[in-house]
């Protein structure tokens, strides 16, 4: 016999977007269970954002200096931030969610600080700076202190529908490999991007699409697949330190120098000095630094396919002035700094990093499937084709409104019972790898799926690299479902089995993507088509959105909510129209 | 410079049984962390080595990693692997609180 439990609202996720949501719905009155795949608290992507040492939380620069931040934007405005935040997604924004997000933002930033936050610094005009992990703990204290339970280790599988309702979730317990069914009202999807199926990410293993892969199979819908960003200068060697985006950190502090294999710099060979200006100082360099070093990589990369961040010729004392201006790194990162002190470099490249794209909600942060919400990093619409603003204030503010919304929902709603047949029937799906004779490993088509996400769904892009994945996709979910065997029959943390669950969210979403990618033939925000290089103003001012129609996947055209800005038109190099929209800033 | 390390694994079914060591062939350089090794071990060699890896951050910070290399407790994620040493010996951090080969109840909920 399964285990079981009944809820009214059950958060998946336990980054910042899953607790902020789980302290609304019980704030609400409701009962509220927090799961994580991994560690609570200690896992999903908020864990590494800032690499611990400088998450920051943005909220516009007069609310913040309102708030006793002399040094904030004091002349800033919500309304200007808006624009920023429209132009930067290159318009492809739900110009809704924005509202909400610029409307909002003030409010969870202050209840951070009333909650007890520390803050380190002030990151900019707009953003204070917070370790990740104490932002975690923060929004834990209260979660606990809200009664809101929660459980370590245990992976949701699949949402459970019953007549088109939500009626809860398949989990399974990972260490003993036993199954759940959870009944709930309401489910919030926070589970964050799917950073790692890509082999060189700056995210934690755990993140894999789940959210959206089962939001998917639910039947919901979603939108702008295509667009993930790619972090520049996160670390590739020396190993030990790959994923880390301390050097990210460093270059838009302004500090050291990007070379290629020759010992070149390069960047301003891509955009004019005063872009590059604008790339330096601001998070536009995550789209433009990450432009530059993908071409550079093509061309002159070294043997490694990354290039080499150095601080040579720095005098010791800007290096004692970084340890003032960046508090938490000489003591978090301290052989990575005497690394660089001592002339060597960290050789980077552009890590799979935030993904704009995901699962489509309304201003209720409801999908379309009735009963399930989604909050934070695995939704999509609020960046548009590029994100410059900070995650951290979307998962606290999605995190608030879908608490709130699934907790007034389940409120006005009966349990649902799950239906059994259809849990047997996801149990036996799942069981398939254990009797199976097959010949394929997980590790065999993980690494595969890696290889191709790198190759042609990374930030160059192309229709023969785009169709390459759509066609292997599809005999992938067929080898998926007769062919994979695990050496191992154990239940007790069997990885094998565990990333054969995980191989099935990772083939929908990069489905998902790739599809989107290959329907969009221009170059917008992060998404660049080699054979598109144009920015289409008067053709593709459009969104994508996906969904599961019966065992075939239907793409389909939908208009960008506009509340305020008007779009642009015209069509224009990608480069060049960067460039008119950077010249805003200058 | 690359050369191929010995590595003696702990392997154990569970909490209370009896365990032994396995030992693995896994080219190293002077940069190699135990995570990568372990990695290693998983993808090339053997598939059913338990070790924590579903949700992982490696790079030191959600401290989920820990296991006992040489009879120290480390981050596997940030702990480099000596290169000329001879075997290296890896163990779960307590063999009282084996879940099964390194993963051990780290104490969470």
């Amino acid at each position: 016999m399964d285990e079981k439990r009944v809820v009214d609202v059950l958060v998946i996720g336990s980054g910042g977007a899953g607790l902020r949501a789980a302290i609304e719905a019980a704030a609400a009155g409701c009962s509220t269970l927090v799961l994580s795949k991994g560690k609570v608290n200690r896992s999903g992507a908020t864990l590494l954002a800032g690499a611990n040492i400088s998450a920051d939380v943005e909220c516009d620069g007069n609310s913040l200096y309102n708030m006793g931040f002399p040094e904030a934007g004091k002349d800033d405005s919500k309304d200007a931030w808006f624009e920023e935040i429209v132009h930067q997604g290159m318009f492809l924004n739900n110009q809704k969610l924005v509202e909400i997000y610029v409307d909002d933002a003030p409010d969870r930033v202050r209840e951070l600080i009333d909650w007890g936050v520390k803050v380190s610094r002030l990151e900019s005009e707009r953003g204070i700076s917070i370790s990740s992990r104490e932002l975690l703990d923060v929004l834990m204290r209260k979660v606990t202190e809200s009664g809101v339970e929660s459980e370590s280790n245990v992976e949701a599988v699949d949402i459970l529908v019953t007549d088109g309702r939500v009626s809860g979730v398949l989990g399974i317990n990972v260490v003993t490999g036993d199954y759940v069914v959870y009944t709930a009202k309401t489910v919030i999807l926070a589970t964050g991007g799917w950073h790692s199926l890509y082999p060189f990410t700056s995210g934690s293993t755990d993140l894999t699409g789940d959210g959206q892969a089962m939001a998917y199979r639910a039947g919901a819908e979603l939108i702008n697949m295509e667009m993930v960003t790619f972090c520049p200068n996160t670390v590739l060697t020396p190993r030990r330190y790959q994923g880390s985006i301390v050097p990210y950190i460093l270059h838009t502090t302004g500090y050291g120098h990007l070379l290629n294999k020759k010992g070149e710099e390069f960047l301003d060979r891509y955009f004019d000095r005063e872009v590059m200006d604008l790339a330096l100082h601001t998070e536009w360099n995550k789209l433009l630094v990450s432009f530059a070093e993908s071409k550079e990589i093509e061309g002159e990369g070294t043997e490694n396919g990354g290039l080499y961040f150095s601080m040579k010729h720095c005098p010791n004392e800007v290096f004692e002035r970084i340890g003032q201006e960046i508090p938490g790194l000489k003591q978090s990162y301290q052989d990575m700094m005497d690394r660089l002190e001592s002339g060597y470099s960290l050789e980077v490249a552009p890590g799979a990093e935030y993904f704009e794209g995901g699962i489509k909600v309304n201003e209720k942060y409801e999908t379309t499937v009735p009963g399930l919400y989604a909050a934070g990093e695995c939704t999509g619409g609020t960046f548009g084709s590029n994100r410059v603003s900070a995650a951290t204030t979307e998962m606290l503010v999605q995190g608030f409104r879908a608490g709130k919304y699934a907790a007034e929902a389940a409120k006005q709603s009966d349990v649902v019972k799950v239906n059994e047949i259809e849990v047997d029937r996801l149990k036996e799906l799942l069981e398939v790898p254990f009797e199976s004779r097959g010949a394929t490993t997980p590790a065999s088509l993980r690494k595969e799926m890696g290889d191709m996400a790198a190759k042609y769904v990374s930030l160059l892009r192309t229709a023969e690299g785009l169709r390459v994945v759509g066609d292997r996709v599809r005999e992938i979910r067929d080898v998926l479902r007769t062919d994979v065997a695990l050496s191992s029959k154990t239940r007790v943390y069997n990885l094998e089995w565990l990333e054969y669950m995980t191989l099935r969210n990772l083939v929908d979403v990069l489905e998902m993507s790739a599809g989107s990618a290959a329907i969009r033939t221009e170059s917008r925000g992060v998404h660049y088509r080699d054979d598109y290089p144009y920015t289409d103003n008067d053709n593709w001012l459009k969104c994508i959105t996906v969904a599961r129609d019966g065992d075939i996947i239907r793409f389909r055209f939908e208009p960008v909510v506009v509340t305020r800005t008007t779009h642009p038109s015209g069509r224009s190099l990608y480069q060049e129209y960067i460039k008119s929209l950077a010249a805003k800033y200058v | 410079m690359r050369k191929t390390v010995k590595i003696s694994c702990y392997r154990a079914e569970g909490p209370g049984t009896q365990g032994r060591f396995q030992e693995y062939d896994v080219p190293v350089d002077s940069e190699t962390s135990l995570q990568d090794v372990l990695m290693y071990i998983s993808e090339n060699l053997d598939p059913t080595l338990a070790f924590f890896k579903h949700a992982a951050c490696r790079q030191g910070i959600c401290g989920q990693c820990t296991v006992k290399l040489n009879g120290k407790a480390c981050l596997a994620c940030v702990a480099l692997v000596p290169v000329d040493s001879g075997t290296v010996t890896v163990e779960p951090v307590s063999r009282e609180r084996v879940i099964r080969d390194l993963l051990c109840n780290l104490g969470g909920s």
